[in-house]
């Protein structure tokens, strides 16, 4: 007999985000399946505040790896002042290893976001939407302009949106491929063309974002469910997958799995399930571990994931995240040590040399570890290594520091006996 | 020479006008000041929701636990390194209710409130619940003493310019 998990009766849902549609990033196909109808309720229908009330009984939450609640987020704004303009950031700096959901949805489903955007834009009562995508998405940055183009000579974007009196903009802006400009503050630096070094908060960019206005910063995926609950009602976005963490998710998986991909189905999934639909681990070999969401999330280990669901919840109670749902599987052939060494090595390039624990931190923790890792450590360093962490962990502007610490931190603390293993004793025999 | 005596004269006059002219120009922009000044929000404004005095929350907590609610009161305490809580107290009793400000998964707070509020009467908005033991500790570490009962982890601070007390 199934086990009902948190997910429902997952093996009937049907895709929304992505759904089996042949050529979904055309507009007139995506106009067919009920495109831009969500948005013509909006702006004939709705209050901007109702808007913004549907998205707060949705209990949508951000899909970035905050996980904040969208609807209180977009509540912050402050009241409209003629003379000041505001400004949505759609955040497409998709970089966090292991995460890569995102970019499926600009490429198959693009006017799910501008919809989304034009939506939000609505609701907060703005006219320009920034999208702020990943420079190494090239190919995918000239998909979406020609579909943007697509979309203002059809109405829906610019002036006088579908015939209304209400205008907006959406501008693509292409990033450089700094990792750092996925948090919010160093997006907005490098919206304004300066270096992305993150902002001290407060203020927060609700109140001082880009070029000092009102802004509010929203993932992809977060913006893409916009138009599913105000078209579908957040009663129906409320009753899909867990409770407090409802709706369709996005499920990055990859790693040593049968078929990795993008995976639609709705939060709250059991883990095991995942990587049932993922065709189990590669070659027959067992689970050894587990990154839920992201690189910078806590690692888990094979036996602290029985009957784990992909929630917030869940995860936290399990001593992880949820972050951006992009799963890594590991399987029992790793090398935990050669992973923490690559994963250190991309925080230490990825730093951006701001502060300095973050900026020395992570490059003496990637020394640390290639130093183990080239069988020359000792078994002191592993306590040094977590010594590193906390001095690094919640000292630094942005939050960058912290998730270069928790994989560190995390796996030696659940893999210790590989790094044990491959340190030097602590005391060298002596030869009588 | 009666023309510097003369101009002596208009000068001295001319500046007791603009003397005036200026002192009249900085109360009129004083007035001016105190007229715009208005509550100052972070988070969320909670439009519509009526507020409840503290001392009625915290005198029957069981009414009010759980659901999302406004609570009115004077703000006795804040958190002076981060402004990440903050406390009303009951000028009655002298109990208390923990307001703490909205954090994100990675632990990033998602709007804080200035440190120099105390004494302030503030609206909170949020949903309020019996203190947990793991936060009861926490509260101790940054500002031990009596420690109250009730918390709210609030998604929106509404401050009023003057000070209650």
């Amino acid at each position: 007999m199934a086990v009902m998990t948190k997910a429902g009766d997952w093996k009937s849902y049907q895709r929304v985000l992505l759904p089996p549609v042949k050529n979904l990033h055309q507009l007139h196909v995506y106009r067919e399946h009920g495109g831009y109808e969500t948005l013509k309720k909006v702006l004939t229908e709705m209050e901007p505040q109702d808007v913004t009330a549907e998205m707060k009984r949705s209990s949508l939450r951000g899909r970035g790896g905050a996980g904040f609640p969208t609807g209180l987020k977009w509540s912050f704004m402050p009241p409209v002042k003629p003379d000041v303009p505001r400004y949505l950031c759609c955040n497409a700096d998709e970089s966090e290893p292991g995460t890569f959901k995102d970019r499926q949805l600009r490429e198959y489903n693009p006017h799910v976001l501008f919809e989304g955007s034009l939506v939000a834009g609505d609701g907060m009562s703005l006219k320009a939407c920034y999208l702020y995508v990943r420079g190494e998405y090239a190919d995918w940055i000239t998909h979406m302009q020609k579909e943007l183009a697509n979309a203002y000579d059809s109405k829906l974007v610019g002036k006088n949106m579908l015939g209304t009196k209400h205008n907006m903009d959406i501008i693509i802006h292409k990033g450089a491929g700094a990792y750092i400009c996925g948090e919010e503050t160093s997006l907005m630096e490098s919206l304004e063309g300066k270096r992305a070094y993150p902002r001290i908060k407060p203020p927060f960019p609700a109140q001082s974002g880009i070029w000092k206005c009102p802004t509010t910063i929203n993932n992809v995926e977060t913006l893409a469910c916009a138009p599913l609950i105000l078209g579908r009602g957040a009663d129906w976005f409320a009753s899909i997958g867990a409770e407090k963490n409802p709706g369709p998710l996005l499920y990055g998986i990859s790693g040593h799995v049968n078929r990795p991909g993008v995976y639609e189905y709705p939060t709250g999934m059991l883990i095991t399930d995942l990587l049932e639909i993922a065709g189990g681990m590669r070659g027959g070999k067992k689970l050894k571990a587990l990154i839920p969401g992201g690189a910078s999330v806590p690692v888990l280990r094979a036996d602290m994931i029985e009957g784990v669901t992909m929630d917030i919840e869940s995860l936290r109670e399990a001593g992880s995240m949820l972050g951006t749902a992009g799963m890594l599987f590991l399987d029992e052939d790793t090398d935990m040590v050669a992973f923490l060494r690559r994963v250190a090595h991309f925080y230490h390039h990825e730093s951006c040399g701001q502060c300095t624990p973050c900026r020395e931190g992570t490059g003496w923790m990637e020394n640390l570890i290639t130093r183990i890792d080239d069988g020359e450590g000792n078994l002191r360093d592993l306590d040094l290594l977590l010594d590193l962490c906390d001095q690094m962990e919640g000292r630094t502007v942005c939050a960058l520091a912290d998730a270069a610490a928790w994989p560190v931190r995390n796996t030696i603390k659940r893999f210790r006996e590989d790094f044990e293993r491959r340190c030097r004793p602590a005391v060298w025999a002596v030869n009588a | 020479m009666p023309s510097s005596g003369l101009g002596g004269k208009c000068l001295s006059k001319m500046f007791r006008i603009n003397y005036i002219l200026i002192i009249s120009w900085f109360f009129l922009a004083a007035c001016n000041r105190t007229e715009i000044m208005s509550d100052s929000v972070y988070g969320d404004p909670g439009d519509g929701i009526d507020s409840i005095p503290v001392e009625a929350v915290l005198a029957e907590p069981a009414n009010y636990t759980d659901r999302i609610m406004a609570v009115a009161g004077t703000v006795h305490e804040v958190c002076q390194v981060n402004g990440c809580w903050l406390m009303l107290r009951s000028l009655e009793t002298g109990d208390g209710l923990r307001v703490h400000t909205e954090i994100e998964e990675s632990g990033e707070y998602v709007y804080t409130v200035p440190t120099d509020i105390s004494g302030r009467h503030a609206v909170v908005f949020g949903t309020l619940s019996v203190t947990e033991e793991d936060m009861e500790a926490h509260f101790q570490e940054d500002a031990p003493g009596k420690d109250p009962a009730l918390t709210m982890i609030a998604s929106g601070v509404r401050v009023s310019p003057e000070e209650t007390r």
